[in-house]
């Protein structure tokens, strides 16, 4: 699935074009949540939980719309007599994430090279 | 003015990206651990990876030369092992299963200098022990830096 990208309303980078931001990382909560996937294969959904500190409908629901744009997968393990769920940021996942990262850089970079100018 | 505060909130995502992938990759104490010595913990973690790297390097050098040798040589690839298992394990602990990005990188490198040293040191004689004594001391110290997530070139994510 192609990241949906928007427009930035950072100051522009340094070859003048605007960074381009993904509008579904402007969630907090989601970022935090792809950021942390994009440090391991998978992770357990109590996992993420623990770190974002989200309740389980909130991660749930974020998630979920993760999982629609093809970003996160979602599967469940065997473990004992119950079964766990894993979360596991995709490909396509880890490029737009690397990208809104770049963006985001280029952002504090315009701005710092701006700041020294003025 | 707007573009300061447009900058300062893209450092405070990049920061928060950055913590994030580091606090996914760094080996992490158990749950039952309290928030006060959680710190404390994950820095013992490292610090008990980073001696066992830093020996295992220490290691294969050592000994006069025959079987004594042989058995710190022996010692040099454990010592490694428990050096990345010790991390590793402490992830699973925690529901974080393998690695990606950096921290596969920062593991290939890991054990790429870890079979050259172990080569280096199969042929080295007792008068380089101190040399590889040192040489454990400098390797601990960056992996124990690296765990910590205190090795990030000019303080930005790494991709």
């Amino acid at each position: 699935m192609a990241a949906t990208a928007t427009g930035s309303d950072g100051v522009g980078g340094a070859d003048g074009a605007a960074p381009v931001l993904e509008e579904t990382f402007t969630s907090a909560v989601r970022l935090r949540i792809c950021a942390y996937l994009s440090g391991c294969e998978e992770a357990d959904f109590k996992a993420v939980q623990e770190y974002c500190g989200l309740s389980q409908p909130n991660l749930s629901k974020n998630v979920t719309v993760l999982a629609e744009r093809g970003y996160v997968e979602v599967g469940k393990v065997a473990s004992g007599r119950y079964t766990k769920t894993r979360l596991r940021l995709t490909a396509t996942g880890q490029s737009v994430l690397d990208a809104h990262v770049a963006a985001l850089q280029q952002i504090v970079d315009s701005a710092r090279a701006h700041r020294t100018r003025g | 003015m707007d573009d300061d505060a447009t900058g300062a909130r893209a450092a405070a995502q990049v920061e928060q990206v950055r913590r994030a992938r580091l606090a996914a990759g760094r080996p992490t104490p158990p749950r039952t651990v309290s928030a006060a010595s959680a710190a404390s913990a994950a820095s013992a973690a490292s610090a008990a990876s980073a001696l066992c790297a830093g020996g295992g390097v220490a290691l294969v050098a050592q000994g006069e030369p025959g079987v004594q040798h042989l058995l710190f040589l022996a010692a040099g690839p454990l010592c490694f092992a428990a050096a990345h298992l010790l991390p590793t394990a402490a992830r699973r602990r925690r529901g974080l299963h393998g690695y990606r990005g950096w921290g596969r990188t920062e593991n290939t490198t890991f054990l790429l200098c870890a079979a050259v040293l172990v080569v280096c040191g199969f042929s080295a004689g007792t008068e380089l022990a101190w040399i590889f004594a040192g040489l454990g001391v400098a390797a601990g110290a960056a992996w124990y830096a690296m765990l910590r997530g205190a090795l990030v070139a000019g303080g930005r994510v790494r991709p």
